[in-house]
């Protein structure tokens, strides 16, 4: 039995050790060095010093920023993506081509869309001249690195549309369509059918979809960079800025942890909910 | 509950014409059945009735109602689905209930209404099941509960039976019928299995690419088919080729490539003359042992014989041609035997069209 159990983990060694090595290691190397050991710079001791930063103004407003814009545009491009989705389900002229079209920015790497959408929303940009010369507005709006972050969620949005849209066209993918001629021939109309059938069904592909680009904007750098306001900034902008900066990897550290520990949290909300849902779809 | 009417329906896909001129009548109350092979037409003509698919010619009428430009969701026509079509998310009772939710129907009567219906399909007991808890044969009866419980005029089976096994399928059809004859209610029923038809229906539509090939009660289908396709398709028959020798006054006499047999007149829309080239049919269980003074004999050889427990298969060669013959209980008869049988007059059937193998 017992070496049975040895002869299980040495076959899995050399795929699982690797993954372990890598990516344990790293995270917590991390968790370490937020700790005060393995300093880069300096000498190495054990202390919960570092993480006194989590009661600071800055970083609070730093996570508070973070969360508001991961919520945010999470939802956001939700609003977009799911009609987009319900409007690309069923086949009609146009919209294969429509449908690889609003594909395009899953390709673009984050900073280029950032810059992109800066041309169309920056002070001087497309929308505030053309809003001027339509004499709609007398001076340009800001939306570009603006107080509350519009022009952070507004490239994210842009940028997370079609990657909510691949998750929730699979999930509408599995819905049958006799289901929704049942509905419909129950007496439904098209409004009922969506309402009562098609979005429970789609529920577990929303959340996945919320909750991934929850986590990818909630830890976001470029963008913010280039589109969010001066002060707050979002917590990755931050990390860069102790690290490289003020020479604080310790402090760096903490944020990291802090981020990853974020994602963590909102992965096991999603599978609390996605078991959830399972089980009363049983 | 409603007569249906369907006046010269043509649908098609693109190039493929599916339906090339349907006209039906179904009287209130009654059990039709659509029945032919895949892709006849058969399924698309339940939709068209149910308003899933529109037809590019033709009327659809309930009772005297048009109902060509009447959506889906208006025409109170129940479908019970191929895939029983049950909404996951919800329980056995919601799923009932969701008809009258979406007609407005009062709670209270919606509740009455509900365990009325699934105390007719025999689930009383599992209002809060969801439907994955069920087996198939629950499904269906779910699917069924949910049909009837909105009252409506017509109800549309799409291949109800196909999923579940053999022996539950002969049970489900027998109550299908009977719950049919006691609420009163128009039915169509779409299905391949010839067997099925014959046992449900009142009357059967046989369609063939995309076109009525008979209509009939099912001893009269069988029995009696007016074409080759439905000789073919109903049953096992022997079907063949001749020509009209004489004509006396309850039967033509045929030469056919194995003999020269009289066939009954009755049936065959048309009447034939003498030199026609006929189609004819007979059914494998209509052959019987030669009696001395008796006509239409068939002499010949027995190349198989196949013992099947209530029958026995017999297959003979006579003159070049070969002929099944099917015999009740077991028949002593080795291959190479040679018999005489014969078959009756009345047993041959003179078929329209032309035979298609």
């Amino acid at each position: 039995m017992k070496s049975e159990k040895l002869n299980i983990f040495l076959f899995l060694l050399p795929g699982a050790g690797f993954i372990l090595f890598f990516l344990a290691s790293a995270f917590i190397l991390t968790i370490l060095q937020s700790l005060g050991l393995f300093t880069l710079i300096g000498e190495s001791k054990f202390t919960f010093e570092h993480w006194k930063m989590i009661f600071e103004q800055e970083f609070r407003d730093s996570f508070l920023f973070s969360l508001k814009v991961g919520i945010g545009s999470a939802f956001g491009t939700l609003l977009f993506s799911y009609p987009i989705a319900l409007y690309l389900r069923k086949k009609g002229f146009g919209k294969k081509t429509l449908g690889s079209l609003i594909k395009i920015p899953l390709f673009i790497p984050a900073l280029v869309v950032a810059f992109l959408i800066v041309n169309l929303i920056s002070y001087h940009g497309l929308i505030n001249s053309l809003l001027m010369a339509l004499g709609i507005i007398d001076e340009p709006l800001r939306m570009l690195n603006d107080q509350f972050g519009w022009g952070v969620l507004f490239v994210q949005v842009w940028k997370n549309i079609p990657f909510q849209l691949l998750i929730i066209s699979s999930s509408l993918a599995t819905i049958r369509d006799d289901l929704e001629d049942a509905a419909l021939n129950l007496g439904a109309n098209k409004l009922q059918v969506i309402g009562r059938i098609i979005i429970p069904l789609s529920i577990p592909g929303i959340l996945v979809a919320v909750i991934l680009v929850f986590i990818m904007t909630f830890g976001d750098f470029a963008i913010t960079k280039v589109a969010g306001p001066v002060y707050p900034t979002s917590m990755s902008v931050r990390m860069l800025t102790e690290a490289m900066t003020f020479q604080e990897w310790n402090r760096a550290a903490v944020m990291g942890v802090v981020i990853m520990a974020t994602a963590l949290i909102f992965v096991s909300f999603y599978t609390k909910i996605a078991k959830l849902l399972q089980e009363n779809s049983k | 509950m409603a007569r249906l009417r369907l006046v010269n329906i043509h649908k098609s896909f693109g190039e493929v014409k599916v339906i090339d001129g349907i006209s039906l009548s179904v009287e209130e109350g009654e059990f039709i059945t659509l029945l032919g092979p895949s892709g006849c037409g058969k399924t698309t003509t339940l939709k068209i009735i149910a308003g899933f698919a529109q037809p590019e010619e033709g009327e659809i009428y309930f009772d005297d109602d048009l109902v060509n430009s009447v959506a889906p969701n208006k025409r109170s026509a129940s479908m019970c689905f191929q895939s029983y079509a049950l909404f996951p998310h919800m329980s056995v009772y919601n799923n009932v209930a969701f008809g009258l939710k979406m007609k407005k129907v009062p709670a209270e009567e919606q509740k009455d209404r509900i365990f009325d219906a699934l105390k007719i399909v025999g689930l009383e007991k599992y209002p809060d099941r969801k439907p994955a808890q069920l087996s198939g044969g629950q499904q269906q009866r779910v699917a069924l509960a949910r049909a009837i419980v909105t009252r409506p005029r017509i109800l549309l089976f799409d291949e109800p039976l196909s999923n579940l096994d053999a022996k539950l399928r002969d049970k489900v059809r027998i109550e299908i019928r009977e719950l049919q004859q006691n609420l009163g209610i128009t039915s169509i029923y779409v299905t391949h299995d010839q067997a099925e038809a014959l046992v449900i229906s009142d009357r059967i539509v046989v369609i063939n690419r995309g076109r009525v090939e008979q209509i009939d009660e099912p001893y009269r289908l069988y029995r009696k088919p007016e074409t080759s396709f439905v000789a073919d398709f109903i049953g096992a028959a022997n079907i063949g080729k001749g020509k009209v020798l004489g004509i006396e006054d309850s039967f033509y006499e045929v030469e056919t490539e194995y003999g020269i047999f009289n066939m009954e007149k009755e049936g065959g829309k048309t009447s034939r003359s003498v030199g026609d080239e006929v189609f004819f049919s007979w059914r494998p269980e209509d052959v019987e042992f030669y009696r001395e003074g008796l006509s239409n004999r068939l002499e010949g050889v027995i190349e198989q014989s196949i013992f099947m427990g209530n029958m026995t298969d017999i297959f003979v060669r006579v003159k070049g041609v070969r002929v099944r013959g099917q015999m009740v209980g077991r028949i002593y008869l080795k291959e190479t035997e040679a018999v005489t049988l014969r078959v009756d007059e009345s047993n041959f059937r003179i078929l329209a069209g032309e035979v298609k193998r």
